[in-house]
């Protein structure tokens, strides 16, 4: 028997197990697996984080309804942040008060926060960070999203932009990012 | 020399580039290197955003103020609600869905048309046809010369024979007989001077004020019956011969009980087939077909050709059948013979339609297991050994822990099939169409066979590009695969067999590190292996569309 064909038959039957699960464990998992990543996106949003949560979990429903009628989703986790995305800014905009502000430079530099950092290391974060902060919004959610591993068109997707724009606007970021380093 | 452009760069290094771009980029940036070092320095900006991601984003953003709730409690929630909608929107739904949903009403029109058909059918369509095939049988008599002919009548207490428009028998009990079954049919104003004739069948049946018909399609036959409250005969059946519809049975039954058959005697002076000649078309045989087997189509019998079978194949790759369903193609003298065994018989019909239309093709399927082209994996499962299981440990610790790994290994070993899939169809073109066949089609026939050729390696590109994406994490940094794509052939067929071995190796050695299957190398090679493996993949997928081009010139 050759090591080929078993590893064929074992992939085989990872799948199937895999295609066995029920569809709620497969939203289930999916959900263990991304949800701290969809809450944290939808921070960068502006969402406050009880509305955050509230909302991740919305995105996997929606996820587990549109699953349940049969449609057919060709990258869960892209689908999973282009309706966090376009949840996010929904909630947002009926939000009647300023965008949730995590005040991240206090907490970089609080140094309980962050007992073994050395100030040269926190001064690089803060640099960096900064300069994220001053990233244009739209060149900042393609960055993000990419962080996520979406790829360019499921970005556009998610965005409503198109594929060369995320590329353009992936470009600017990364070259700001890379000048405000020097 | 023209340097690259960033936005080239980030493409590049994100996979995102077009293939003819990527092997420009690729050489280019052996050449050149400042734009490797600008290529480093985008490596550092991206390993720098991972960092704040990993560092900043996930240390520093508030947690979520509540723990998670069950999440299979809200799918039950969910569930519950999209079973029970309200009242009021189960009313709305009802008026807005056919207005929202025409594509879902049309086929629910379209089954109760089918419905209606089926009642159609039971109830009225037999009379129909029934009146319509007697009216050919009449026809088809009428054309035929006239003549006399015998036939056997048998009662309950008698057998004789007569020949049909004679009322006397050769011996005077028969011809009382006769009499006394001329006077039954007399009262059942039925026509005795002929009795075994669409004729007077059609007559008789056409003065029944209350009747019910059944068309029976036999092997050699058709037999029309018809029952009746009125008169004195409550039911009579005729046979009629195919494909001439002569009668050759007949059988009444009358309300007090008596039966009478009547057969045609073969007159051996008429030679058989003259019926045949005449004009009468046997339509209803076409249109009551006698179940011919429903899934064989057959055309006429011309020597199919090369351009036929590269036809044949486009158009089962519009239905995605050249993707690992058990088909097999053959060509022969006389036909395209497409078989299948083991085909769901959803998808057998899907296939029929795909290619019924294709001259000189016929499809088979069987149902018996299916003989599976691809080879066969074995049944033995092999639990992972212990140097196997480090060095999935040792991966999954370089990518970010067990969770990740197991994430990794489901979407690697998801897009494994797949990719094999187009590998194979991709070697089938290469089978089918040697170079002396492609020699043999036409422009647009090539034209045809390049564009099934290049949706395959588009799909492999992606393919390739997105397992190469996902194993990006394995790779430790500043070492990138082996990418020289020593494909020596120089031409696509040949091409197509180093591709097929590589995209062999690449799904092998996904099914040891993430599958667990056993292997013959040693184990802490493999993450390499892969993914040098996988590099000259993507690499000879650009040279085998390279040398595929060349077919168009």
């Amino acid at each position: 028997m050759s090591s080929f064909s078993l590893g064929k038959e074992l992939s085989g039957i990872l799948q199937k197990d895999r295609a066995t699960m029920t569809l709620q464990d497969q939203v289930a998992q999916l959900f263990q697996e991304a949800r701290d990543d969809v809450y944290r996106y939808l921070l960068s949003l502006g969402l406050f984080p009880p509305q955050a949560q509230e909302a991740t979990q919305e995105v996997f429903l929606r996820l587990y309804v549109t699953l349940k009628k049969g449609e057919d989703i060709q990258s869960h986790r892209a689908w999973i942040f282009r309706v966090a995305h376009n949840l996010g800014l929904k909630l947002r905009a009926k939000q009647n008060q300023a965008p949730f502000d995590p005040e991240l430079e206090l907490r970089m530099v609080a140094p309980e926060m962050n007992p073994e950092q050395t100030a040269l290391d926190r001064e690089q974060k803060l640099r960096f960070h900064q300069a994220i902060q001053r990233l244009s919004e739209q060149q900042r959610r393609c960055l993000f999203l990419r962080l996520e591993g979406l790829r360019y068109p499921e970005i556009g997707a998610a965005l409503g932009i198109s594929t060369s724009a995320v590329g353009e606007f992936l470009r600017r970021a990364v070259n700001r990012l890379k000048k405000d380093e020097l | 020399m023209r340097h690259l452009e960033d936005e080239q760069l980030l493409r590049y290094a994100d996979g995102e580039l077009p293939a003819r771009g990527v092997g420009q980029v690729r050489s280019h940036l052996e050449a050149c290197w400042q734009c490797r070092a600008q290529l480093e320095e985008l490596h550092e900006t991206v390993t720098q955003c991972v960092g704040y991601r990993k560092n900043v984003l996930q240390r520093h953003l508030p947690p979520p103020p509540a723990p998670w709730t069950d999440i299979y409690q809200r799918f039950a929630e969910v569930d519950a609600t999209l079973a029970r909608p309200s009242l009021l929107q189960r009313a709305v739904n009802a008026l807005r869905w056919p207005v929202e949903n025409p594509r879902r009403w049309v086929p629910i029109a379209a089954a109760l048309m089918i419905i209606w058909g089926l009642f159609y059918r039971v109830r009225l369509m037999p009379s129909v046809q029934a009146a319509e095939l007697l009216r050919k049988a009449v026809v088809a008599a009428d054309a035929r010369p006239v003549k006399q002919h015998r036939i056997e009548i048998r009662t309950r207490g008698h057998r004789l024979t007569r020949t049909t428009g004679q009322k006397l028998a050769s011996n005077p009990a028969d011809t009382q007989t006769l009499q006394s079954l001329q006077a039954l049919f007399t009262a059942a104003n039925y026509d005795w001077n002929d009795p075994l004739s669409a004729k007077s069948y059609q007559a008789w049946r056409s003065q029944l004020n209350d009747k019910k018909d059944e068309v029976v399609q036999e092997q050699d036959s058709i037999r029309v019956r018809t029952d009746t409250a009125s008169g004195e005969m409550k039911d009579a059946s005729l046979t009629l011969k195919k494909p001439d519809l002569q009668p050759v049975q007949g059988r009444f039954e009358f309300r007090d009980g008596e039966w009478v058959e009547i057969t045609a005697i073969a007159d051996e002076s008429a030679p058989s087939t003259e019926a045949a000649a005449v004009g009468a078309t046997p339509e209803p045989h076409a249109t009551l077909p006698s179940s011919p087997a429903p899934n064989t189509i057959t055309a006429p019998s011309v020597a199919p050709t090369i351009a036929d079978e590269l036809h044949v194949i486009a158009a089962l790759h519009q239905v995605g059948a050249d993707l690992g369903d058990p088909l097999e193609i053959q060509r022969t003298a006389s036909e395209i013979l497409v078989s299948g065994t083991g085909i769901a018989p959803a998808r057998q019909q899907e296939i029929q339609e795909a290619i019924g239309s294709q001259p000189r093709v016929s499809v088979r399927f069987s149902n018996s297991a299916p003989d599976t082209v691809r080879p066969q994996r074995s049944t033995a499962e092999a639990p992972a050994g212990a140097d196997l299981r480090q060095m999935q440990s040792r991966v999954a610790e370089q990518i970010g822990g067990r969770a990740n790994f197991e994430q990794l290994a489901t979407e690697v070993l998801d897009l494994s099939e797949p990719m094999m899939s187009r590998v194979y169809a991709l070697r089938r073109l290469a089978e089918r169409f040697p170079a002396d066949a492609v020699e043999q089609l036409a422009a647009p026939d090539r034209q045809l066979l390049r564009q099934l050729q290049r949706e395959h390696i588009a799909a492999l590109r992606q393919q390739t590009a997105e397992l190469d994406r996902l194993l990006k994490p394995m790779r430790a940094r500043g070492s990138g695969g082996n990418t020289s794509a020593a494909i020596s052939a120089t031409t696509w067929q040949p091409a197509t067999e180093e591709l097929f071995q590589s995209a062999r190796r690449v799904e092998k050695l996904l099914a040891v590190i993430f599958g667990a299957a056993p292997s013959d190398s040693a184990d802490d090679q493999l993450p390499g292996q892969l993914l040098s493996s996988l590099a000259q993949l993507r690499a000879k997928v650009d040279v085998y569309e390279r040398l595929s081009t060349k077919m168009e010139r």
